[in-house]
């Protein structure tokens, strides 16, 4: 249990201290590019998530909500 | 102005929930089309998608998705190999008949999905987000009806963003004929509809890393319960000698509680290259856990032009409760599933997505991937040996998109 809630704590942690502060609003151009967003392909990625959970027993991780299917 | 079949769409969508003052320029579509086609003639699946949404990024937003899946072809029954030829009724009436030697497969399987999802995306502050919709689906005999919430908050100069979301669904499986009673011998009576219920908890955190990179990770906690089995599904009972003696319907627990970390990185490694990585483990209490890992790499090419290589790898392990048979020398257990997809198994995928700017400003994709799903292998009796409960599949997924 310690290992369940603490790991995902320690990442979190551990990702926010690598946080660069000094990336300003006029230095996101990079960022700001289409293949820089997560989720700029959400139908593109819909449709791959359903189809794994259709076929293996892990779904999710990704976004909440996926929405529902009898199919597994 | 006269308005396109999308542009009447989404406005439709929009004045359903009461958003009716829109401008149908503010709309942005996104469809798709999806061919889903398994070896040795198992499921054959087409789709269509759409996903509207109005208002740009630091804007509220509306999005309307909805879509419709056709599945038909041959599904494993869960049913063990026999050098035997074996009959059975199908949960639909129909007798199949299962050759000798080979794998027992309904091909009475076939299926329409209708789906939809709305969801608002407003801003509350400089710092606050939040984001709160409805799903639904309805198949000839399941329905799903769901809805999600989440409050998501900007911090250290919009370099990191934090975000905190629940998720509930209520489900209704309507099996034909029926819900069987878990365990009862194949052709017993069925009645009445199953429900279930899911819950999950999502923390998030999406980390600028630098002016090229850019990070996000999602613990998620879920929960389902109520009727959870497969109400198509069988497990045999087997002599030692490998004869199926009969065919019991499955039994799956009534409760599946998981944890998932996701953690995914895109980074821009030069002007014309852009990696995106992500990794996902989950660990559940019916002994799934599985290990995920995706990589894709997208080269611009150029005259808006990119192409991009993806691929891959999930594990996991089976279900506790998961068997390819049972023997009619064991004591019947108190839960049991054949089910391919809760067996141990790697799968592999490999594609690639190739994107063009066409006429009028539309963004083209066109997506080709091949998917093999290689089981552990799991010995059955003697007397069926070289035969496979489960011997895999393989196969392509073909999508096109468009967004205008």
């Amino acid at each position: 249990m310690l290992i369940r809630i603490g790991l995902p704590v320690l990442l979190v942690c551990s990702l926010t201290a690598c946080a660069n502060p000094a990336v300003k609003p006029w230095e996101r151009g990079v960022l700001a590019e289409p293949a820089m967003t997560f989720g700029h392909d959400a139908l593109k990625d819909s449709i791959a998530d359903h189809v794994y959970f259709s076929k293996e027993a892990t779904s999710g991780g990704r976004s909440i909500a996926g929405g529902g299917c009898g199919c597994n | 102005m006269q308005l396109s079949t999308w542009q009447s769409l989404a406005l439709a969508a929009a004045s359903l929930v009461g958003t009716s003052s829109v401008q149908a320029a503010q709309w942005e579509h996104d469809a798709a089309l999806l061919y889903y086609g398994e070896s040795d003639e198992r499921v054959q699946a087409g789709s269509i998608k759409y996903q509207g949404k109005r208002g740009a990024d630091e804007d509220d937003k509306f999005t309307v998705t909805a879509g419709v899946d056709a599945l038909t072809g041959a599904s494993p029954l869960g049913v063990a190999p026999s050098y035997n030829a074996q009959t059975m009724t199908s949960p639909s009436g129909k007798t199949i008949q299962i050759p000798a030697g080979q794998l027992p497969l309904d091909d009475s399987f076939k299926d329409v999905r209708v789906s939809g999802a709305l969801q608002w995306d407003k801003g509350i502050n400089e710092q606050w987000r939040h984001n709160s919709g409805v799903t639904f689906s309805k198949e000839y005999d399941y329905l799903h009806t769901g809805v999600n919430s989440t409050l998501s908050r900007n911090v250290n100069n919009k370099n990191t963003t934090l975000s905190a979301g629940v998720a509930l669904g209520y489900d209704q499986v309507q099996a034909i004929e029926g819900k069987p009673v878990p365990l009862t011998l194949a052709g017993s009576a069925r009645a009445g509809d199953g429900t279930k219920k899911n819950a999950e908890v999502m923390l998030g955190v999406t980390q600028v890393l630098s002016k090229r990179a850019i990070a996000q990770l999602n613990y998620s906690y879920s929960q389902a319960s109520g009727y959870l089995n497969d109400p198509y599904k069988y497990i045999s009972i087997t002599t030692p000698a490998g004869v199926v003696n009969e065919n019991r319907y499955e039994a799956r627990p009534d409760t599946r509680k998981g944890h998932t970390v996701y953690a995914a990185l895109k980074y821009k490694a030069n002007d014309k290259t852009t990696l995106t990585s992500s990794v996902r483990l989950q660990q559940n209490d019916w002994g799934t856990d599985s290990f995920t890992a995706e990589q894709a790499v997208r080269f611009d090419l150029g005259n808006e032009r990119s192409i991009e290589p993806s691929v891959r790898f999930y594990h996991q392990k089976a279900a506790d409760f998961y068997k390819p048979q049972l023997l009619t020398t064991e004591a019947l257990p108190h839960y049991a599933s054949a089910d391919y997809r809760l067996a141990e198994f790697n799968a592999y995928t490999v594609g690639a997505t190739y994107r063009w700017k066409g006429s009028k400003n539309k963004e083209w994709r066109i997506t080709g991937e091949y998917y093999k799903q290689k089981p552990k292998a799991v010995a059955l009796t003697a007397g069926q040996a070289g035969l496979n409960a489960n011997p895999g599949f393989e196969a392509v997924m073909v999508s096109l998109g468009v967004k205008f």
